[in-house]
């Protein structure tokens, strides 16, 4: 209230009565007694300080702009002055008040008078300074802190009332004018303080989907509300911000920081909220997490964490995943403006990895799925759904490397053993799901020479068509024509020609064996550590091993069978060491590898 | 003599107590009660009200000690009066 003062005249006029009576009465007040001198010296004190008020009561009833004390009507918009302006509609006079500010102690007046200001206000005037923004943070946090104040300011702003939403987005428009590296803490720290006024934010109500998804982002980071309820109200948020178009309504589509990127950075903290934010859009609306978004890192670690197998069971990710790669199979990387780096195909690989097995060698696990009707259309969707992201280079370049560190195959590990013991079916699933990948791989890399080489070859074919309108000597035409060994020689010493086909595939054969011997190898590495952690070998003899390249011509059999002699020295328990001889017999056995080095 | 000491006492007792009592109920121990959040608000008028209060304080507190001085006289007087009465009966033995 500093500033201003707001008075009724006619008590004014009645205490610049009595305290002009008060001073005379203290006046007629007389006594010499020595014994009366402390307490007539006292009187003397109060009728002075009585007697100090009264040219200033005087003035009150006539005028005192020439001391900064200036008769104002005040518009209402300024939110700090709720209280004032209640006064005045109910007939106070205002003026400005030079004095110093009085400490304010927040009464329920000024709890309902906040209240009102914010339900019938201009929420665009109301909130436009940083000092009325703290201020208005400071007020809201007292009131959420009081019953008796939160009741008051309740009765005028309910906590459902759909006036939140309009209040909410100019907060948002006050925010995105703002400095995003400092000054947006100011409104932040308002939405926190809205947020501890029990603001219905759930996702049934009618206040979350009646705002702008910007502001519904930024309200639910700071509410209390279950996982459960968190991923749902995300979800009802995230579905405006797609709805509206990528970015929403407040926001042009360069838009960097997007109520995706708001939510998405809350939900992470928060993997059951992920989860369940997920499960809302798949059921519903898949593509909603890949568009309402501008950082797609962050749409990835959403999906990492949402579908994590450290939290969910197989079910639970097959409801997400698996809608999610069917609209992918229809639509591709068709996401709008979001921002560089990570493609859709990047993400669905991101997103395929940890559950390679449900796409392959359990593809039945997520087909014809339960009496909700998810899952994959037949038991070979899931393959095609890994074909369809190793169709894009990038997306190949995630799946391969996130492959190479054998993530999904170590989770699942842990269920290879049963009673103690390796489990042969299990092994083998694993494996077989494995090597599904890695020749999904080969056929990739091999069409992508293809693909290379295509071009050449059209280069070349349009050069014979001009070579054959050159008028050359038949003999000369014969001896260095376009195809003519002289020629491709040449143009491979300078490096133009893109490695033919049967190049390419003896690269993908080589890489596909290099990968194999290196997921044999990790799938001994993981089977001993655990062994080690069960009791059953030393840590020292698992690391008395290490590959020697010996130069021969077949590197797998090579690789198999320094393994096995490995496996073979070991100085466990004989039925422990067949078992780990199973397991690598599994994932590469002595034809496999000969096969490798034939292909 | 004694008897118009004690006399004098009394009286002085008296007037104290009588002021003590118009201070009780002199306006200006009121004023504070008009000066509130019913008749204005703002900085000056906070700081009116806090003055006002502070004069009702001290004039009631004035009020509180003059009639200690007053209860102080009198027995003052009190004590000049039983003394009298002694030494009478001791002249009468």
């Amino acid at each position: 209230m500093s500033g201003y003062m707001a008075y009724r005249p006619t008590n004014v006029r009645a205490l610049r009565d009595a305290a002009s009576r008060a001073v005379d009465v203290l006046d007629t007040m007389r006594n010499a007694d020595t014994a009366a001198s402390g307490p007539m010296s006292a009187i003397a004190s109060a009728r002075s300080i009585v007697e100090s008020w009264l040219p200033f009561l005087d003035g009150m009833v006539t005028c005192r702009a020439m001391e900064g004390f200036v008769p104002v009507h005040l518009d209402g918009s300024d939110v700090r002055l709720a209280s004032l302006v209640a006064m005045q509609r109910d007939g106070w006079t205002l003026s400005t008040d030079i004095g110093s500010p009085a400490p304010a102690a927040m009464t329920g007046a000024d709890a309902r008078a906040l209240g009102e200001l914010l339900a019938n206000g201009d929420a665009r005037d109301l909130l436009d300074s940083k000092e009325e923004l703290d201020w208005l943070t400071a007020q809201l946090l007292a009131i959420a802190g009081d019953e008796e104040l939160q009741a008051e300011f309740e009765s005028e702003l309910a906590p459902g009332s759909t006036r939140w939403a309009e209040v909410c987005d100019e907060l948002s428009v006050v925010r995105l004018n703002l400095d995003p590296d400092d000054d947006r803490r100011v409104v932040d720290q308002v939405f926190a303080a809205v947020a501890q006024l029990d603001v219905d934010c759930s996702w049934d109500g009618p206040l979350i989907a009646a705002m702008e998804p910007y502001s519904a982002a930024l309200l639910l980071t700071f509410a209390d509300m279950t996982p459960n309820e968190l991923g749902r109200s995300a979800y009802v948020a995230l579905r405006g911000a797609w709805e509206l178009g990528d970015a929403g309504v407040l926001l042009d589509d360069g838009a960097t920081e997007r109520a995706g990127d708001i939510l998405f950075s809350h939900l992470v903290t928060i993997p059951a909220a992920a989860t369940q934010f997920l499960l809302e859009t798949s059921w519903a609306h898949p593509p909603i997490p890949f568009h309402v978004a501008y950082d797609q890192e962050l749409v990835r670690d959403l999906l990492v964490v949402g579908t994590s197998p450290d939290l969910i069971d197989a079910s639970t990710a097959g409801k997400i995943i698996v809608p999610i790669m069917q609209w992918f199979l229809v639509n591709g990387d068709d996401r709008g403006h979001v921002g560089p780096g990570l493609t859709a195909h990047d993400l669905a690989a991101t997103l395929a990895v940890p559950w390679l097995m449900q796409f392959e060698t359990y593809s039945a696990e997520w087909t014809n799925g339960d009496e909700a009707g998810w899952g994959w259309e037949h038991a070979g969707q899931g393959h095609e759904a890994l074909q369809m992201i190793l169709d894009e280079g990038a997306a190949y370049g995630v799946l391969a490397q996130q492959f190479a560190s054998f993530q999904s195959a170590v989770r699942d590990l842990e269920g290879l053993f049963e009673n103690g013991t390796l489990e042969p079916r299990q092994v083998l699933d694993v494996a077989d799901t494995l090597w599904r990948v890695l020749l999904l791989l080969r056929e990739q890399e091999i069409d992508w020479g293809d693909d290379i080489r295509f071009p050449f070859d059209v280069v070349m074919q349009a050069a014979e068509l001009y070579v054959g309108t050159l008028n050359l000597p038949a003999k000369v035409a014969a001896s260095v024509g376009i195809g003519t060994p002289a020629v491709v020689d040449l143009l491979e010493h300078w490096k133009l020609v893109p490695p033919d086909r049967d190049e390419v595939r003896d690269i993908a054969d080589s890489t596909l064996a290099q990968r194999s011997i290196e997921m044999t190898g990790t799938i001994l590495a993981v089977v001993l550590l655990q062994l080690e952690a069960r009791g059953l070998v030393e840590r020292e003899d698992i690391e008395s091993f290490t590959f020697t390249d010996t130069g021969g011509d077949c590197a797998p059999t090579e690789a198999l069978a320094q393994l096995r002699d490995f496996v073979e020295g070991l100085d466990v328990d004989p039925g422990v060491r067949d078992d780990v001889l199973n397991a690598v017999t599994a994932f590469m056995g002595p034809g496999t590898a000969l096969l490798l080095c034939e292909m | 003599m004694p008897n118009d000491d004690a006399a004098a006492l009394l009286v002085r007792s008296a007037r104290l107590t009588i002021l003590s009592a118009q201070l009780r109920t002199t306006p200006a121990a009121f004023l504070h009660l008009k000066a509130g959040t019913d008749t204005w608000v703002g900085p000056t008028p906070s700081r009116c009200f806090d003055d006002l209060t502070h004069v009702a304080r001290s004039i009631h507190r004035a009020a509180d000690d003059l009639l200690a001085a007053a209860v102080k006289l009198q027995k003052q007087a009190e004590l000049i009066l039983s003394a009298g009465l002694c030494d009478a009966q001791v002249l009468h033995r």
